[in-house]
């Protein structure tokens, strides 16, 4: 059976788009920032703080079984979205991309590597993904090498081939850009990485809520994202790893729950994943999460990759007439996905951005938490505007209408 | 849009971050004073010309014109860093809570009422925490500037 993307009825799921902003309908296209959360998502939260508001785990009456049951029901759904086979990884609970790198940084990272290591990185990453290593780096004395850009901030073949060598450990690489949208070569990296018999992590803080995922076939060692950038609340994320991995890794944090056999001298650790969830939980923020990979598996995720798609080549165009647009991130929308940054000749992007607001229109502006990113295309800053499963091209079209009047006036 | 905002854009922002306002060539001369925003970009730069001194705004339309308006004013007082610092402050005061009422007074003998109600102005920024900054610069840098010339 072909299911038909009907936008307008998706839209009716999500109550924020519903609202007015500076008295105007809203358009929200800041969707790389956070995501809006549909209306059974926040049901799903709403259910657990009011039905069966109990701690997980151990507890023998029908309240906590309750909770216990739905958390796991939460894990079992985000594997199900990024296609992870039980058998040789999991998927552990955090309070984001950020934490879950944090995880593999000093869980693992600081535990294997040392001097002469080099951990590969590209200048696109969200500082998220790279002032962790530059602290790994510093602890214990690996070092840290970048893949080259080209112009367009792509990453060539040739230059992960000169970048992942001998003395790689790890990459940790964006699965898609915040800031442009470009998705890198990971078939490439893995390949690559593989060869020389280094680790790979991916910052999938983007590229989970907008691509169909199975990191079976990526073949990435870890997968970092997060539940607020896929229509779930923020405060919770995961990380997926390999199962090997997570065996010889230590705990990142210590307490409550992620023990075996607590002493007074020693302690033996739970089994994975708890192992790596010290103290209580975000229940309510897993079972969101876990709602929301379910929405976005029923919506289709494929579907909702074409129909970003269809955005970004279609913004693109309408930007590329326009002579006083600066893009960046390059012309291929091949390999770019719901997002577009540019600026207008003359123009500061924070104009821009507060100009748009006037309008109801919200997009981002700034360095987007990627400043060398901003060095490597020579400016301060873009206007982002970042796509989802909800948006339109109507929406799109009252943006370009409105972009041209502030050209006229601020320029 | 907001007629208040749509007001503070073109009647002070669009006319004091213009192009004719800029403060002058000052290529030859070096700023003694830097503060910049390194989320935006904008950059303010003071220079000190014995008699006045100068405000040099750069990056974004607000932050231009707050340091266009800091050298008009500092060209009607004077070098004087008392009174700067004490605008200052109360620029800052208006940005940080919206009140115009409640904050140090402005000197009126030296700042006429169109000048004080156009910095007044600023005060809808106040809800505004993502531009606020962008007007703060400006007064951040000259009271910073007021306090290691005091200290000298």
């Amino acid at each position: 059976m072909v299911r038909t993307y009907d936008v307008k009825a998706l839209r009716g799921q999500f109550p924020v788009l519903a609202e007015h902003m500076r008295g105007e309908s809203l358009t929200y296209f800041d969707n790389s920032a956070t995501s809006l959360k549909p209306e059974r998502v926040l049901t799903a939260i709403d259910r657990y703080n009011r039905e069966y508001s109990a701690n997980i785990h151990r507890g023998v009456y029908e309240l906590s079984e309750r909770a216990t049951v739905a958390y796991d029901e939460a894990r079992r759904s985000v594997k199900e979205l990024i296609g992870a086979d039980d058998s040789v990884s999991e998927v552990i609970f955090t309070r984001g991309t950020t934490e879950s790198i944090n995880v593999v940084a000093f869980a693992w990272a600081l535990t294997v590597l040392g001097p002469g290591d080099e951990i590969v990185l590209t200048p696109i990453e969200h500082h998220s993904n790279l002032v962790p290593w530059q602290q790994v780096a510093r602890r214990t004395g690996a070092t840290l090498r970048y893949i080259e850009l080209d112009e367009s901030a792509s990453i060539s073949p040739a230059a992960i081939e000169r970048a992942i060598g001998p003395a790689t450990r790890l990459v940790s690489i964006t699965g898609m850009s915040n800031v442009t949208g470009y998705v890198p070569p990971l078939d490439l990296v893995v390949e690559r990485a593989r060869e020389v018999g280094a680790r790979v992590l991916v910052d999938g803080a983007q590229y989970v809520s907008h691509h169909p995922v199975s990191v079976e076939e990526i073949g990435c060692d870890f997968l970092a994202f997060s539940g607020h950038k896929m229509c779930g609340p923020t405060g919770i994320g995961a990380l997926y790893a390999k199962r090997e991995l997570l065996e010889e890794m230590d705990p990142y944090q210590f307490g409550g729950d992620m023990i075996d056999r607590v002493g007074l001298y020693e302690t033996s650790w739970a089994r994975i994943p708890e192992k790596f969830e010290a103290g209580t939980p975000n229940i309510a923020g897993a079972i969101g999460m876990g709602e929301a990979a379910r929405f976005l598996m029923e919506t289709g995720m494929e579907a909702i990759s074409r129909h970003e798609r269809d955005l970004t080549v279609y913004v693109t165009e309408r930007l590329d007439a326009l002579p006083w647009v600066q893009q960046y991130g390059g012309h291929d929308t091949e390999h770019r996905a719901g997002i577009c940054s540019f600026n207008l000749t003359g123009v500061h992007s924070h104009d821009v951005g507060s100009f748009l607001d006037q309008k109801g229109i919200a997009v981002r502006t700034g360095f987007h938490c990627a400043q060398p990113l901003m060095s490597h295309f020579g400016i301060s800053g873009t206007v982002r505007a970042s796509f989802y499963l909800y948006n339109t091209r109507e929406e799109i079209d009252r943006f370009m209408e409105t972009l041209e009047r502030v050209y006229q006036i601020l320029n | 849009m907001s007629d208040r905002w749509e007001a503070f854009l073109s009647e002070t922002v669009r006319r004091y971050s213009a192009p004719e306002r800029d403060v002058g060539d000052t290529t030859a001369t070096t700023p003694c004073h830097i503060l910049e925003n390194a989320s935006c970009g904008d950059r303010v730069e003071i220079y000190d010309e014995g008699t006045t001194v100068r405000v040099r705004g750069r990056g974004c339309s607000i932050c231009r014109a707050s340091a266009s308006i800091a050298t008009e004013i500092a060209r009607a007082v004077g070098r004087d860093r008392e009174i700067l610092a004490e605008i200052a402050l109360a620029m800052l005061n208006i940005l940080g809570t919206g009140e115009t009422a409640g904050a140090p007074e402005l000197p009126s003998d030296m700042i006429d009422e169109d000048m004080a109600e156009r910095l007044r102005s600023f005060s809808l920024l106040a809800d505004r925490p993502g531009r606020r900054r962008c007007a703060a610069l400006t007064w951040e840098a000259l009271a910073e500037w007021a306090r290691r010339v005091d200290s000298r």
